[in-house]
Parts: structure tokens; sequence; C-alpha cells
């Protein structure tokens, strides 16, 4: 039971954790058949000429060779028949009018052989080609149309281009349908899993993207950072963390690290041979989830000099206070009471569990956020909301009066409200009686 | 540790490693409501894998058994096969990013539309909605779960909750109000649609006020 649990929260979580994605399995191309070459269907995408389409394909293949660093080059080698097809393993290809599923833009199915390859501590399997299919139905344009005040309707097939050419060199979206996606540096970037009309925020590949590209072919630099007290990054504020660079990271190639926690502290910059990249510690004083950002300075010929990169671990640390369990309620009638959660949420998950207890009974406690209980007779009662989370618990009391009749229009009996530790509920009718749980 | 088990695993059993993943239109409910041919609670019965004549990656045909059909002509209890692109058999490995993934046992929301002959999801993975019932209360709650491929069973104990639930209830009754309603959703042009559906929502959306003469240009 455990384990699945795991499995299938991971996917949820790992969004969370890290920054840019790779395709699972992993995959690259390898340095040695450089410059992909890629060949286009002889059609155009609907709204824009065959020139301004594979004008604006050799610019979303540059975007990525242009990332620092990357050693990635591109060569068009020529036009094609247009004919879709994810089936072709041994040429990479760019083709319309395809038959996808409704709501899909455009979509690349990356080949791979069973060759394997190591960069920045990773493996991958080697990319022999990819496949590239825009969808049928809609328009596309320039990016001077998409960006101008008349743009409408259209998607940006720079935008799009560059964010199909990345799948075909390893990357993941950024953030999937459905995944919490609170960065806006992830959700900006060209990999996330959507696109909108005339919208030309990610022709480019942004921070995100680069640092993803470059751990697949570039220089990349990671770090470790857990809580002493917790062995984890999750606990109570104040808490602190130790960051270290691992030995695999602390090469020549770089000069200095310097550490963002994303606190509004100062940047912590130390030379490459500080013994504090081995552990460094920081206090989050207050509650939040912070990102931490190591930058890593460096000066390399393949990279053209002087260079940056850079790892984020997006809400690598959550720091939490106890939270504040609040409550309503309405009387519905009929001896029914509906239970209306007014406790903040606050914006970093901070509370991870609601328990409604009746008249002290843990056996009748209901993890429900919003419980309604039906009792059998008029009464008083007590009810405990307990909230908990990983910055610990708190409990509130409140007295509660159940009527006949509901608070709704001229019967208006019960409503209540309390606080921490204290009992608020107005009580106009009474009757005691037995609670069972709604079906 | 879990990361490099998990690679191991992953490069044990791929001899063959095609992946697909897309850019997606993102999609209202009432577009999906309108759009699918079918929409229906249903559970998960099995996967079946198979390798496409020809060509070099797999599918996986989930096999769904309606319980509760909302659009469409099928009945409950009616039993379909689900086309996806993506899957694991015999040591290679198709990988599809924003495809369903279905596992046995788990009950979904599906918005289910006909393509050459074969059902499909609907915007891929925002067509599927899983269903867990919340402890305590019996209601089902929405939730989206990626689960690995080849997952033997869903265990909706296992699943964690949001803290603030949205209720299956509350999305039927939006989903019904619609089909009631005879809703139109403004008009956009909707990636992939087939031509004889976009004619008809251009030609709706025309009688209902809701089309904007230049998509005439598009």
């Amino acid at each position: 039971m455990r384990l699945k649990a795991l499995t299938i929260l991971l996917p949820l979580l790992a969004v969370w954790l890290c920054g840019f994605k790779f395709i699972q399995p992993p995959r690259k191309w390898n340095e040695a058949d450089m410059p992909i070459e890629y060949y286009v269907g002889e059609d155009s995408p609907a709204g824009m000429t065959e020139d301004e389409a594979r004008e604006i394909l050799v610019d979303s293949h540059a975007n990525w060779a242009n990332v620092d660093c990357s050693p990635l080059r591109f060569e068009r080698a020529g036009t094609i028949p247009n004919e879709p097809t994810f089936g072709r393993s041994d040429r990479t290809q760019v083709t319309f009018q395809g038959n996808l599923e409704s709501g899909v833009l455009a979509a690349a199915v990356t080949h791979a052989s069973s060759n394997v390859l190591e960069q920045n501590g990773n493996t991958f399997f080697q990319t022999t080609a990819y496949n590239i299919i825009f969808n049928s139905g809609p328009a596309w344009g320039t990016p001077e149309y998409i960006g101008s005040p008349d743009c409408f309707g259209r998607y940006s097939y720079l935008s799009t281009s560059t964010h199909e050419i990345g799948h075909g060199l390893g990357l993941g979206h950024s953030c999937d349908d459905g995944e919490p996606c609170p960065d806006p540096i992830k959700r900006n970037a060209t990999m996330y899993w959507s696109g909108q009309r005339c919208e030309d925020d990610r022709d480019d590949p942004n921070e995100d993207d680069a640092a993803g590209i470059n751990s697949i072919y570039g220089v990349a630099v990671d770090f470790d950072v857990v809580s002493p007290e917790t062995s984890g990054t999750v606990g109570t504020a104040p808490m602190t963390v130790v960051v270290s660079v691992p030995d695999e990271f602390q090469i020549d190639r770089f000069l200095a690290f310097e550490w963002n926690f994303g606190d509004g502290s100062d940047l912590v910059m130390l030379d490459a041979d500080d013994p504090a990249l081995d552990g460094l510690e920081h206090t989050y004083t207050e509650e939040g989830q912070y990102t931490i950002t190591l930058t890593a300075f460096g000066d390399d010929e393949s990279c053209g000099g002087e260079f940056e990169t850079f790892k984020r671990q997006v809400g690598a640390v959550l720091a939490c206070s106890p939270p504040q369990p609040s409550a309503e309620f309405v009387n519905e009638g009929d001896f029914t009471v509906q239970m209306v959660n007014t406790s903040p949420l606050g914006a970093f998950g901070c509370t991870t569990e609601y328990e409604w207890i009746l008249d002290g009974d843990e056996s009748t406690s209901l993890s429900t956020y919003e419980p309604q209980y039906v009792f059998e007779s008029a009464g008083t009662h007590t009810i405990t909301l307990r909230a908990a989370g990983p910055g610990g618990e708190n409990t509130a009391d409140f007295e509660i009066t159940v009527t006949r009749n509901s608070d709704v229009g001229c019967n208006a009996s019960v409503t209540g409200r309390g606080s921490l530790g204290l009992g608020g509920l107005l009580a106009l009718l009474g009757l005691a009686g037995l609670v069972r749980r709604r079906s | 540790m879990i990361r490099s088990t998990f690679l191991s695993i992953c490069f044990v059993l791929a001899a063959s490693v095609p992946a697909l993943a897309t850019t997606m239109q993102p999609l209202e409910l009432s577009e999906l409501t309108y759009v699918a041919d079918l929409v229906a609670e249903a559970d998960v019965v099995a996967n079946s894998v198979e390798k496409v004549e020809g060509k070099e990656y797999l599918r996986t045909a989930t096999t769904l058994r309606l319980t509760h059909v909302i659009k469409g002509s099928a009945a409950d209890g009616d039993v379909l096969d689900v086309l996806a692109l993506g899957g694991e058999l015999g040591g290679e490995v198709t990988t599809v990013h924003s495809t369903p993934v279905f596992t046995p046992d788990e009950r979904v929301l599906v918005f289910l539309e006909q393509r050459a002959g074969a059902w499909h999801v609907v915007g891929l993975s925002q067509g599927k909605i899983t269903l867990v019932q919340e402890p305590g209360t019996g209601r089902d709650i929405l939730v989206k779960v990626a689960p690995p491929r080849g997952l033997q069973r869903f265990d909706e104990e296992a699943v964690q909750l949001p803290l603030v639930p949205e209720y299956f209830e509350d999305i039927l009754s939006l989903i019904v109000a619609d089909l009631h309603a005879d809703f139109v959703p403004t008009y956009r042009i909707i990636a992939g649609l087939p031509a004889h559906k976009d004619a008809a929502f251009r030609a709706a959306a025309k009688l209902e006020g809701k089309f904007d003469a230049r998509w005439e240009d598009q």
C-alpha cells in the first residue's frame, strides 16, 4: 500500500520539487551526430506561407543552439512530401495537417536506440530522430502577427515549434496538465504544457528551459539541501537547512558559486575552493515555500568564454507555522448542521489535514473538509476542529445548538463561529440527539 | 536512490523507446462537453497493449465499463475500448506525455470522441478525470493523478486527496445543465476537431450569436 501511494503521488510531487523535466525514459542526441539534419513537409501550416514557416523553423532550432554552452547544431536537409507520421525513426522531420486528437496543437515523437549516453551524472538513451506533427485546425502566426494588437485566433508558430523541438531534444513539460505550477518561471517556460492564442511569452526558451537543455547537453550544476532537524526540507519555522554542492559539480570550469535562498536575504557568493561549498547553513525565519537557486560562474572555451549556469529547486524548503483552524456552521433544518471551514489555507500548503471531532469522541472523527452532521434531535454539542501540517497542529472548539428549523429565511435558528480554543456558537433551539454521518 | 532504481528499471525494460509529447490547447469544461461524442462515468476494466502494425510505437486499448452515461448514445453497462498511444510490451516502451493513463479498478469521468471508428479521449489528459470516494461522506472527489504505466490495480486509498475538494456532483450538475440547455460555447477553432464537427460548431455558434466573424478569415 505504501509503495503504491508513493508511485501514484510521485508524478504529482516531482514537478513541485524540480525545475525542468526530461522526457521519460531520458534520451539525448550524441554530440557526434551534430548537426541534426531535419526535413520539412512541402505544405505550410495554416495562416503562414511556406517561406515564413521554414524561416521560423530555422529560428526555433536556433533557439536551442543559442543557449549558453549548448553544443546543439541543426541543418535543414530538404523538403519531403507532407505525410504526417510518427513512424520515421530514421529521419527527423516536421509535417503539418495531422489527424491528432481534439485539443492537441502539435506533438513530437522522439525515437531512440538502445545505446546509452552519460551527461552531467544522468544516463540517456541515444536519440536517433524526432517526428513533429502540427495538428489540423488552428491557424498559426509569425512573431510579428502574434505580437501585434490585431492578432486574432492564431497560435505562435515559433513558440510551438520551439516547444516541440525541445521535446525532440529530450525535454519534458515544465508543468503538466493538472499539476501544481506556482512558479512563474515554469509557467512561462517554452516547455509549459499548453499554449494560448496570440501569446508570444514563450517564443524564446527562458532560464528554466535553458537550464534543462544544459543539463542534457551542456554544463550543469546541482546541489543538495536538507534540514538537520527533520532530515528533509519540510518543517517548523524558524527552520535551518544546510545546502551543499556535490563533488561532481565542484569542477575546474567553475570559478565561483552564488546562493540565492529565495527569502530576500543577501546572496552568498563562494569561491570555488571555499570549504562552505560542502555545507552552508541558512535559517528561514518566517513561514513560506522557498525556492533555492545556485548559480555557477565559469570560463570555458566551449561556452564561448565566461558563462554562468544555474539550478533552481522550486519550493525546495517548506517552513510552516502551526495551522489556525476556524469554522462557521449553518443550520439546515431537520437537525442537520453543515460545517463551513473558514480556516485560512495560506499560500504554502502548511495545512495538510483537517479533522472534525464531535463531543470529544475521537471515534466519530471525520477528515472531510466540510462535513455535514445529521442529528436525530435537537441539542447542544461541542465540535472540535483539528488542523495539522508540517508546522504542528492546533484545535478549536465550538459549541453548536441543533434545531429542527433551518436558519434560512424567517426560521433563522443556528449559526456559529469559533476561534482558537474558544466556543463561539450561537444557540437557539435544543434537544439532545445522536449523530449519524451523511451517506 | 529511488531515481537510480527507476532509471535502472527503465533502461532494462527499454529496447526501443519512442516518446511522444505535445503542446495542448486548454479546453473549457463546456468545450469538452460540447466536443465529446460520449461523456460518462466509467470503471476501468483492463489495459491491452499492442504494437501498431507497420509502426514503431505501441498503443494501449483501455476497456471501460460505462456506469453512468451522461452524454451519448451508449447505455449504462456498455463496455468499450479507448485507444491511446503509449504502453509497455515485451521490453519495448513508448512513452507519451499528456496522454491519459488508465489503471484497472480506477473510476473515471471521461470525455470521449470517435476518430476513425475508435474511441479516443478528448484533449488527451484533459478529458480524463479520476473519481475518488471521500472517506466519511462517500462523495466522489475529482482528482488529476498520473499513475505509472503498468500499475496492476488502482487503489483509491493511496491517492492523496486535495485539501479543498472539488466534488463530482458539482461538475456533473454543470455538464447536465449544459446538455439540457443545448449549450453552445463561444466558437473558436479547436485543434484536431474533425471538419464536420467544426462546421456544426460554427453553425450553432452563429445561430446563438457566439461567432466572431474574424474566424471566417482563419
